[in-house]
């Protein structure tokens, strides 16, 4: 199955400015991934490379097994998405999805079936005739991505595409756009500030800060096993805990915290350095009795279908969050209330040692 | 109520719209409602016109004069007149393109300003003093030939020739084309072009089935705009042209003053403003056959 993307020490530069440093990618075939980061990351500016809009400083890409860097961007077999749609105003969505189709002469059967069936593929059927102005953006996006994938490219490169959408219609648009993935299946490249949306339908993250990628690996991965303090912020909420570490045996970490003495997995780090420890809320513990570090409990928060608890240690300024589902009858957090004395506490398992 | 309310709104409206329709009719309607009368009378014996209808002026304007040559016919003129402004239009919008281009895809504000206000520069500068620059530079004696001679090339004569008048035209028409060109290419969205590029559309391909339609708006004013200035040019014809490359206002000044046959001035000036109007005509039309 063609469609797998290779860059190799790709570097953008504008001025001084270096946007997208040395950056080494590879993209399987078919696969769906997303680029996810800050805005000012340089994931949208790789984006633009790949589909040849902008021109590397250096470094090569490769697409297929063929380098594509000199291409000009209508001789590559890629196609966008992009952020703003960019339909062409004066052609309607029917005329939008067959421009790519008519550039290159096909006939004009082939064109009208080529486009009915794009239309079918994000059920715009019924607005064939419409001009883009006459349709709402989640309209648009669908037309975008159609016009995108009539002429059959090897990969798609979306750009931010559901950022301009409501919420409601956003999360529709993510399990429409994995559905589309599964049915064309060829690969798709997805930017995103938004982890959420990379996290529900990638096959693989990469995480890129100031032109880097910082982590890339399968979403549960990157969620359960951050490798940096960014990475672990950035994708959903974490605790980041101070501490200093006690010993180190392989990937079993040893971290005094406050009062207490835990263990994290993680990269091996020197004994007696300061280091930062990253704990999901879901798998803080809470608790009046027990072992663990000390802390206050300062508030209980009712969520909804979740209930937080703010923990600040003891002897510290660090405070901690810890997060339960609400079930029927049970109390999330024992008879904990606030203004009380608790011990924060976890799994081995569920903490990471961070690289800073 | 809300009647009533809508009534009043109405009105308060229409009392402001007053001022500006009751210029318009007295600076504007009125005259041109005069020279339209004037037309269809006889000449008065200097000047001036006698209340006695006739269809002479129309009959002597499309009258072929067997001495007629390429400098009296009026007919022949009008056709010239509008010949010339269509060219220079073409013209005009073809130097515009690219430069107003280049000016909207200046990163830096500042240089964007500075190129506009180099195009714009020329308006604050009367007409008269433009053209009499170009008389200058022109002249047989003036720089472009002593630049031509330092080049090893022969002098030529430029000035009272009909390819200087349509320098002039040209050059007085580029700013009416460059800006409304430049806002049109600067509120255009540069994805829909990098769509265009990135769906297969080679540079060419681009340009026509892309750009063009994204600035349509300002191609479309922009000629309109250098059509009708074009056509109804005096003063380039007269400074430049002297006399001996005139186009069909050079007439209308003739017959309203040395001549002193109003009515053919009139008539005249009635068919050009009818050339004007299907210049404009033939302008939406092309835009409609844009949108498809």
């Amino acid at each position: 199955m063609p469609g797998a993307i290779d860059l190799r020490g790709v570097t953008k530069r504008f001025g001084p400015k270096t946007v997208v440093d040395s950056l080494d990618l590879r993209v399987e075939a078919g696969e769906f991934l997303s680029l996810l980061g800050p805005s000012g990351c340089g994931k949208s500016t790789t984006l633009r490379m790949i589909a040849g809009l902008e021109q590397p400083s250096e470094g090569r890409i490769w697409l297929d097994g063929a380098d594509i860097t000199d291409q000009p961007p209508h001789k590559r077999t890629v196609n966008t998405v992009f952020q703003s749609y960019a339909l062409f105003p004066h052609l309607s969505v029917a005329g939008n999805i067959a421009y790519a189709l008519r550039l290159r002469r096909t006939d004009r059967a082939t064109v009208d079936a080529e486009v009915r069936r794009a239309l079918e593929m994000v059920r715009m059927s019924d607005y064939a005739d419409h001009s883009p102005r006459q349709i709402s953006g989640g309209q648009q996006q669908r037309v975008a991505l159609a016009r995108a994938i009539v002429a059959r490219p090897s990969a798609l490169l979306l750009d931010e595409p559901l950022s301009a959408l409501d919420l409601k219609l956003r999360q529709a648009m993510r399990l429409e756009l994995k559905r589309l993935h599964r049915e064309i299946g060829i690969t798709f490249v997805f930017v995103t500030h938004d982890q959420g949306e990379a996290l529900t339908m990638s096959d693989r993250v990469a995480v890129m800060h100031e032109g880097r990628i910082l982590q890339l690996d399968r979403p549960e991965v990157l969620y359960e096993r951050p490798a940096t303090r960014f990475v672990a912020s950035f994708i959903g909420d974490a605790n980041l805990v101070e501490g200093v570490v006690m010993r180190c045996e392989g990937e079993r970490v040893t971290v005094r915290v406050g009062d207490s003495e835990m263990q994290a997995g993680g990269a091996s780090v020197a004994v007696g350095e300061r280091t930062v420890v990253s704990v999901r809320p879901q798998r803080m513990r809470v608790e009046r009795e027990g072992t663990g570090a000390s802390g206050l409990l300062t508030e209980i928060i009712y969520l909804g279908e979740a209930t937080s608890a703010a923990v600040r240690l003891e002897g510290t300024d660090q405070q901690v969050t810890a997060l339960r589902l609400n079930v029927e009858g049970v109390r999330p957090f024992g008879d904990a209330r606030p203004g009380d004395r608790v011990k924060i506490s976890w799994e081995p398992g569920a903490a990471r040692v961070l690289v800073q | 109520m809300t009647a009533l309310l809508e009534r009043r709104e109405r009105r308060r409206l229409l009392t402001l719209r007053l001022p500006g329709v009751a210029l318009i009719a007295a600076l504007y309607l009125l005259p041109m409602a005069l020279v339209v009368a004037y037309s269809f009378l006889e000449p008065g014996r200097a000047g001036s016109v006698q209340w006695r209808p006739t269809l002479d002026a129309y009959r002597e304007l499309l009258r072929p004069d067997p001495r007629a040559n390429l400098y009296n016919g009026y007919v022949t003129l009008l056709v010239r007149s509008a010949w010339w402004s269509s060219l220079a239009t073409v013209v005009t919008l073809a130097i515009s393109l690219p430069l107003a281009t280049f000016i909207a895809g200046r990163r830096s504000v500042l240089a964007k300003n500075a190129l506009l206000v180099a195009v714009v520069i020329p308006f604050w500068t009367s007409m008269l003093v433009r053209i009499y620059a170009m008389r200058f530079l022109f002249a047989n004696g003036g720089p472009v030939n002593g630049w031509l001679e330092a080049l090893g090339m022969e002098r030529r004569v430029f000035l009272n020739t009909p390819g200087i008048v349509f320098a002039g035209l040209v050059y007085t028409a580029l700013p009416f084309m460059v800006l409304p060109l430049y806002a049109a290419i600067e509120r255009a969205d540069r994805d829909v072009l990098n769509a265009a590029r990135d769906l297969g559309a080679n540079p060419i391909q681009v340009f026509f089935t892309a750009f063009v339609p994204l600035v349509r708006v300002g191609i479309v004013t922009g000629c309109m705009l250098v059509f009708v200035l074009s056509v109804s040019q005096y003063l380039v014809p007269t400074l430049l042209g002297g006399g001996k490359a005139n186009m069909i206002a050079n007439v209308i000044e003739n017959q309203f003053n040395e001549s002193q046959n109003w009515p053919l001035g009139s008539a005249i000036s009635v068919s050009l403003v009818v050339l004007s109007l299907v210049g404009t005509w033939w302008s939406v039309r092309f835009d409609r056959g844009l949108v498809r």
